[in-house]
């Protein structure tokens, strides 16, 4: 949750010596222990959200702790767990600090790279707009395909208080 | 079904004592009703029964067998909840096979199938198997909730003031709905609620909660004509009994050491004012089928039930006595 820049230098030298600079799996580590935070406290919050009663009801009905968890707590954090989940695409998606510093070439992310397209010999437009068109499309199609469960929030809370 | 006893159950959460050693049978088949005001150890009772607490101290057995350590799922017990009765994201046919469907008890799709469909017809839910459980009315959602207990033919019913949420009519209904399957199913059941009137008319026997501590132990007639104490004296009769320092009203014989008594509108006799006055009406409140008659005595208030055709007015001076009614010590203690 604090400033990517804050931790940038250790984590540049630590990727440098560890050999993970501009590869795809450093990315991937790093975004997910990024993100990882932000996740557990938007699900948490969604969690608490749903009635204990639910849960003990299915454990008083024959399951186990876990199996409870699975058949009556998940299916009602779907809306929670959609929404975290654009919200963590979006981090990764967008992130450029760590982006700029930590890659180069081979695996390098949009927002670093879409700026790269103007310094080639004056302004290309089209080129920029056709890239951050294209940039957003993938966040767009996810948001489409999770709508169903991110509209059920709406009618989500279906216990009578 | 079978025999559920608690043996000396204390349980604390933090510093607040919820319930203090309690020890109470329910009896294979019956039908038990725990009475008390909100916070007197009813749920948690109820919680420890099935598992969801463990007891600081004492057991609880069920059909003999010691449950500490069991697990909720393998105690064999039903609960209804008060609230938040159904599985949101489920069918009414779903909610009622979940208990079914659980990987302890593994019974073929046809028999799950039969046995929904018979308990979905006594609980008179049949018509709306597939509707989502949100899209009903609070009763049809509370009968849904007692049929997923009374799929399953579980040790004991545990119900946490299930009909609580609803309103006066449709209690009723469900009281008598609910009485008549217990009986038919000859069911174990333990039932909690603060309303006097569902104790009152569903119990075997009715257990009084006061402070976690279980204050007598009866049946309906006994807990009213003969409660121990003046807090039983209190929780039952409407309008609520009347309680006046002994001397106040002549009639009875107070047996020596009373300092209250206890008088329900039956031990209230009221005759015309002729000359031998000593209570005047202050107010009577007209319910149709009966009145409320407040009376004041020496600077003391009484309310009492009377024929609405009782010829009198507000400000009318009448005598009243005592007949036999309930004398309680300076301990609060029950006299006889």
């Amino acid at each position: 949750m604090m400033p990517p820049i804050a931790v940038a230098i250790p984590i540049y030298l630590m990727y440098r010596q560890l050999g993970l600079s501009d590869t795809a799996l450093g990315m991937i580590l790093l975004y997910t222990a990024v993100n990882v935070s932000l996740a557990v406290w938007l699900l948490k919050g969604f969690i608490d959200e749903i009635p204990r009663e639910y849960e003990e009801a299915a454990m008083i009905d024959g399951y186990t702790r876990l199996q409870a968890f699975r058949k009556v707590v998940l299916p009602q954090a779907t809306t929670g767990i959609a929404a975290t989940a654009i919200f963590c695409l979006i981090f990764a998606w967008n992130e450029y600090a760590f982006a700029v510093l930590l890659t180069s070439g081979s695996a390098q992310t949009a927002p670093p790279f879409i700026p790269t397209i103007i310094g080639e010999g004056g302004q290309d437009w089209p080129a920029v707009a056709a890239g951050t068109t294209i940039f957003l499309v993938p966040i767009l199609v996810f948001t489409i395909l999770l709508r169903k469960q991110l509209l059920r929030g709406i009618t989500f809370g279906a216990v009578r208080k | 079904m079978a025999e559920v006893s608690l043996q000396n159950i204390s349980k604390s959460f933090g510093e607040s004592k919820a319930v203090r050693n309690l020890t109470l049978t329910i009896r294979d088949g019956e039908f038990v009703v725990l009475l008390g005001p909100t916070g007197a150890g009813k749920t948690t009772t109820l919680r420890l029964i099935a598992g969801l607490e463990k007891p600081d101290t004492g057991r609880v057995t069920i059909g003999g067998q010691d449950m500490a350590g069991a697990a909720p799922a393998g105690r064999d017990v039903a609960f209804v909840f008060q609230q938040y009765s159904l599985y949101p994201h489920l069918t009414v046919y779903e909610n009622l096979a979940f208990p079914l469907r659980s990987p302890a008890r593994r019974l073929s799709a046809d028999e799950i199938d039969r046995r929904v469909r018979e308990v979905a017809r006594m609980v008179r839910i049949d018509h709306k198997l597939e509707n989502r459980s949100t899209r009903l009315s609070g009763g049809e959602m509370q009968r849904v909730a007692i049929g997923r207990a009374l799929v399953r033919k579980p040790s004991i019913y545990l119900m946490d003031e299930p009909l609580s949420s609803l309103d006066a009519k449709l209690r009723g209904e469900l009281r008598l709905e609910l009485k008549r399957i217990q009986s038919e199913l000859g069911s174990t059941l333990l039932y909690v609620t603060h309303d006097q009137i569902e104790a009152m008319t569903m119990a075997d026997r009715i257990g009084i909660l006061n402070d976690g501590e279980l204050i007598q132990l009866g049946t309906p007639r006994e807990i009213y004509s003969n409660p121990v104490n003046l807090h039983v004296a209190a929780r039952l009769g409407q309008p609520h009994i009347n309680l006046i320092p002994e001397g106040l009203v002549p009639g009875g014989q107070p047996p020596s050491g009373t300092k209250t008594i206890g008088a329900r509108t039956e031990h209230l006799e009221i005759h015309a004012g002729n000359g031998t006055a000593n209570a005047e009406i202050d107010w009577i409140e007209h319910l149709g089928d009966q009145s409320h008659l407040h009376l004041r005595i020496a600077g003391h208030k009484l309310v009492t039930l009377a024929n609405p055709y009782v010829p009198v007015k507000p400000g009318d001076k009448i005598k009243l006595t005592l007949k036999d009614p309930l004398y309680f010590g300076s301990d609060g203690q029950r006299l006889v």
